[in-house]
């Protein structure tokens, strides 16, 4: 259907091609087209709808398309667009960090950057102004220009390991921050990740961000935004609390509440530090610095344009006493947090046993639930998920497994109603993740496979009538393979 | 047909209820019963606390219900309808005199109330009601009462369409034998009689919000547990079993745990501390039977021609009375007894009346129990209030939370004040400790405050290391000067 609308589209509005009106920046700005498939989470062995949707991409220099990363989500195919034609070139991603919140593809075709410019980056921290146009190409061949004006620039978080620089223009702009770049004074210094209809604000991702990436990018191996996870409040200019922690009339900082093992500074870090300053950057009692964009939140000192391997210097008020600490930026580890906050591109995980369907407990699975999901999710669900820091510390277990549903069959009979529970053991054994629940599963030679879940619930399973109704609850239920492990 | 009035109350509910007991079924009047002159108009004037200011109340309220004259001069109704009044009045169709009345007993959870018009002239030209028995399904029963507030009595017929146990939605959380009917039931009917062959057989108490036409009453076992309670002189509510447990439909379970095809029976998987059963039952037993009663795989026993949940044998019996119990455990049959207790809780899951909330205010901090009432003070409540309130709450029995707490203290909110300037955002959190004392309920709030540490009154949350600190020597200026800027008539209610 939408394909249909598409050709009808083109043949509508290639009568109108561009004027001209906005000379130069037509050969910067392109379209992508993006049929992506979503996850499906309530029945994870298939895949869930497919949709098409058009975002926009800014050429850089070496035959590049930069874009938001969160524009390509779940993406099956990828097309690009120029100037109004209707061709199409298929696009492969270089690299998609949701982290930064950027994206980058390439045509496979390079002649597709015939007639187009790669656009001039901004120099990081030199804003050349605060009046921006954002562009982007409207139903495929007309091109639109909007008018942006710096609001406002402020430290924002994807995850809240991940400090990303973004700038907020208010706009007309009806339709979207996907993708869109922000161009002043003809540089480019932001590319849209998001828009807020109610209030116009448009919010981009900045410059600083773009050279960040590329920078990294540079040497042929990503490291990725470094990953700092450790929770700390602010003081507030609290007078009781700051002469509890002994700080003197001039100290201003933040109080370190929680350092998991495995974040970047945790060799060194305590709870009840005070940070005081960070590579010799002071910051206020709410953790704000000064810089050319403004206050920014002390996190931007060491995730904006710093690297995996970089060296981080503190100077801290630890028991009343200062001292200066200094550690290395690590990379952000595959897993590191028990429920994924990240999870798009990969199908979820499954395991099913007895027609019980185990997954993990991931940030998809909640937002499964609608976009009301902190409301409408298992208050247990929602409790892990409010205090994944605390969970991910005690490093008993690598994921939080759950069971999603129960197939209904005479193997499961008196457990079909089980939703959104909890595994702990299996026959005793404290389960990890889903690959040691399918190991323990599998490696049983008991009669019994006894399951127990947080909240005192146990299932009990034949373990031979389990397997053998294993063929007929993949036809039953149309389920091409029992488990996706990833890693397995 | 006046009822001599020296029958003194605590006498009376015993000739109540074994007139339950011995009332026959198929009674048929001699002559026609005016039902009418039996049922009465209750008007009553409210007032309930505010859990979100705890120290005030919210503005009164008026509603209206139906009640109806039984042996004593009782006036038998819901709780619900004289629940936390300040002032009640009882009118008769036939009578343009309004009745002031009081309540003399009061069952929550159940949701029945006896009230007393304290004018004898009331009950000139009145007829008692007898009871009944539990209707058949499909018989006809008439229901009387006042609904939508109407001034002449409204009588509506319907037949028994369902007899199950439910939930009683005044307390709720709780729930007992209920009789479902399709005679209209709406605002006003409630606490009125549903009769049948001019016998009481239920209290017409609560409508499905979700269908029409589907009226519940509250049976005759219900209405004599709640009369047999009071015997005493006292209302002490339903017992409970003193477990929580899990039906086992699944045959390899049971062959796991050793039952043969000839047993059934539901398993043991939390034992409620503080419920009663902690030295009698463990988690992994299977309750065979209860009193001799046989228990299905899917918790049901056997109930007139068909089967209705176990629970049924305990809502029969009253607080202190013996239960036995026949288990399974660890494949081996045992029989224990044990005397059965209320519900325990540390987290009150049920509605609250009669009673205020307590408190505790120190340096603008506002310390309160967390409770349903509390969490009820948000809009859409179940989907809106703190999440860790709302795990508490719902798991904190399943999942033994923090199994040394006697009840859960909640940081409601702080009033603000120069001493608390930088904490007035603080608001719903649950408190771990207080000057490193472990809070274990609000009584230990004032006691902790009372030992400061290094000038400082520490406090820490649950889920957070970040404490709030309170200047120790500017709080006994500032208790005196928020009592009295924001108007607090007393800092504190303990009990």
């Amino acid at each position: 259907m939408r394909a249909i609308i598409l050709a009808a589209f083109l043949l509508v509005v290639t009568a109108f091609l561009s004027s001209g009106a906005y000379a130069g920046m037509e050969d910067r700005v392109v379209n992508i087209i993006v049929t992506a498939q979503k996850q499906d989470y309530a029945s994870p062995w298939q895949r869930g709808n497919i949709a098409r949707s058009m975002v926009t991409g800014c050429v850089i220099a070496g035959n590049r398309i930069l874009t938001s990363a969160y524009s390509l989500t779940d993406h099956v195919v990828i097309e690009v667009m120029k100037n109004g034609e209707s061709k199409k070139y298929p696009a492969r991603v270089v690299i998609n960090d949701y982290h930064s919140g950027l994206a980058i593809i390439a045509p496979e075709d390079e002649s597709f950057f015939k007639g187009l410019k790669p656009a001039a980056l901004a120099p990081a921290w030199k804003m050349p102004g605060r009046e921006g146009k954002v562009y982007k190409w409207d139903s495929l061949s007309s091109f639109k220009e909007y008018n942006a004006g710096l609001t406002k620039s402020s430290i924002r978080f994807y995850e809240p390991t991940c400090a990303v620089l973004m700038h907020q223009f208010s706009t007309s702009m009806n339709d979207g921050g996907n993708g869109e770049p922000v161009f002043i004074d003809g540089m480019l210094c932001g590319i849209t990740t998001g828009l807020s209809n109610e209030t116009k604000t448009l919010y981009a991702i900045s410059i600083e961000a773009v050279h960040r990436l590329l920078k990294d990018m540079g040497d042929g191996t990503y490291g990725g935004i470094p990953f700092f996870w450790v929770d700390t409040a602010d003081l507030q200019s609290d007078t009781s609390l700051r002469e509890y922690y002994g700080m003197g009339a001039d100290d201003t900082g933040v109080l370190v509440t929680d350092v998991p093992p495995g974040s970047s500074g945790s060799e060194v870090l305590k709870r009840n530090d005070i940070i005081l300053s960070v590579d010799r950057t002071t910051m206020d009692d709410t953790g704000m610095y000064d810089s050319p964009y403004g206050k920014l939140y002390y996190y931007g000192l060491i995730q904006i344009n710093r690297f995996v391997g970089d060296t981080v210097s503190m100077r801290i008020l630890r028991d009343k006493a200062k001292m200066d600490v200094r550690f290395k930026l690590k990379p952000i580890p595959r897993s590191y947090s028990v429920i994924p906050l990240i999870s798009y591109d990969s199908p979820p995980a499954y395991y099913i046993f007895g027609g019980i369907v185990f997954q993990n407990l991931t940030m998809g699975y909640l937002e499964a639930h609608g976009s009301e999901w902190k409301q409408k999710a298992d208050k247990r669900l929602l409790y892990y998920y409010d205090n994944v820091k605390a969970l991910s510390s005690t490093g008993e277990i690598n994921n939080v497994v759950i069971v999603n549903r129960v197939l209904p069959d005479t193997v499961n009979q008196g457990y079909q109603y089980y939703k959104d529970l909890v595994l702990l053991r299996v026959n005793g054994v404290r389960v990890r993740d889903l690959a040691h629940l399918k190991k323990l599963v599998g490696g049983s030679a008991d009669r019994f496979i006894v399951m127990d879940f947080v909240g005192e619930t146990t299932i009990v399973l034949d373990r031979k009538l389990a397997v053998e109704r294993e063929q007929e609850l993949k036809s039953t239920y149309n389920i091409n393979s029992m488990e996706y492990i990833p890693g397995d | 047909m006046k009822t001599p009035s020296s029958i003194i109350a605590a006498a009376l509910p015993l000739l109540l209820a074994a007139q339950v007991l011995a009332a026959p079924k198929e009674h048929k009047a001699k002559q026609p019963l005016d039902v009418s002159r039996g049922t009465v108009k209750i008007i009553k004037t409210s007032v309930s606390p505010d859990y979100n200011l705890p120290w005030i109340m919210k503005d009164p309220e008026t509603s209206v219900g139906s009640g109806a004259i039984i042996r004593g001069g009782y006036i038998l109704t819901n709780a619900h309808v004289v629940s936390d009044a300040t002032y009640i009045q009882v009118k008769k169709e036939s009578d343009p005199e309004m009745y002031e009345a009081r309540v003399v007993y009061i069952g929550h959870d159940c949701d029945l109330a006896l009230v007393k018009a304290k004018d004898e002239a009331f009950y000139r030209n009145t007829v008692e009601l007898e009871f009944g028995g539990i209707p058949d399904l499909q018989s006809r029963v008439t229901t009387f009462g006042y609904p939508m507030g109407g001034s002449r009595i409204s009588i509506t017929e319907g037949i028994t369409s369902r007899i199950e146990i439910g939930e009683y939605s005044h307390s709720g959380s709780v729930s007992f034998l209920m009789i479902q009917t399709d005679a209209a039931i709406n605002p006003g009917n409630s606490g009125g009689p549903v009769m049948q062959n001019n016998r009481i057989v239920g209290v017409a108490f609560q409508a499905s919000a979700n269908s029409d036409n589907i009226g519940y009453m509250i049976p005759v076992p219900v209405i004599g547990h709640f009369l047999g309670d009071i015997k005493d002189g006292r209302y002490d509510g339903f017992p409970t079993l003193g477990v929580f447990t899990e039906t086992l439909d699944n045959i390899s379970y049971r062959r796991f745990l050793g039952m043969n095809d000839g047993q059934s029976g539901v398993l043991v998987s939390i034992v409620i501390p503080g419920g009663g059963a902690e030295s009698s039952l463990q988690p992994g037993d299977v309750i065979l039977s209860i009193d001799s009663v046989p228990v299905g795989n899917d918790g049901t026993i056997a109930f007139m021609q068909g089967r209705i949940f176990y629970s049924y044998i305990i809502d029969n019996k009253q607080i202190g009375e013996d239960v036995s119990i026949n288990v399974l455990r660890k494949k081996k049959p045992v029989r224990v007894s044990y005397r059965l207790r209320p519900y325990p809780s540390r987290i009150s899951w049920f509605n609250e009346f009669e009673t205020l909330p307590r408190y505790c205010i120190f340096g603008g901090l506002v310390f309160q129990t967390l409770s349903k009432e509390y969490l009820m003070t948000w809009d859409k409540w179940w989907l809106t209030a703190d999440r860790r309130l709302l795990y508490y709450y719902s798991y904190y029995m399943s999942d033994n939370l923090f199994p040394e707490r006697q009840e859960f203290v909640v940081l409601n909110r702080v009033l603000p004040d120069e001493t608390n300037t930088y904490l007035s955002d603080v608001h719903d959190r649950v408190i771990d400790s207080i000057n490193d004392m472990k809070i274990r309920s609000l009584a230990d709030v004032p006691e902790a405050f009372k030992k400061p540490k290094g000038g400082f009154h520490v406090i820490h949350f649950d889920g957070s290391s970040f404490p709030l600190v309170l200047r120790a020597s500017d709080t006994d200026t500032a208790n005196a000067r928020i009592k009295q800027k924001y108007n607090i008539p007393s800092l504190k209610r303990l009990k």
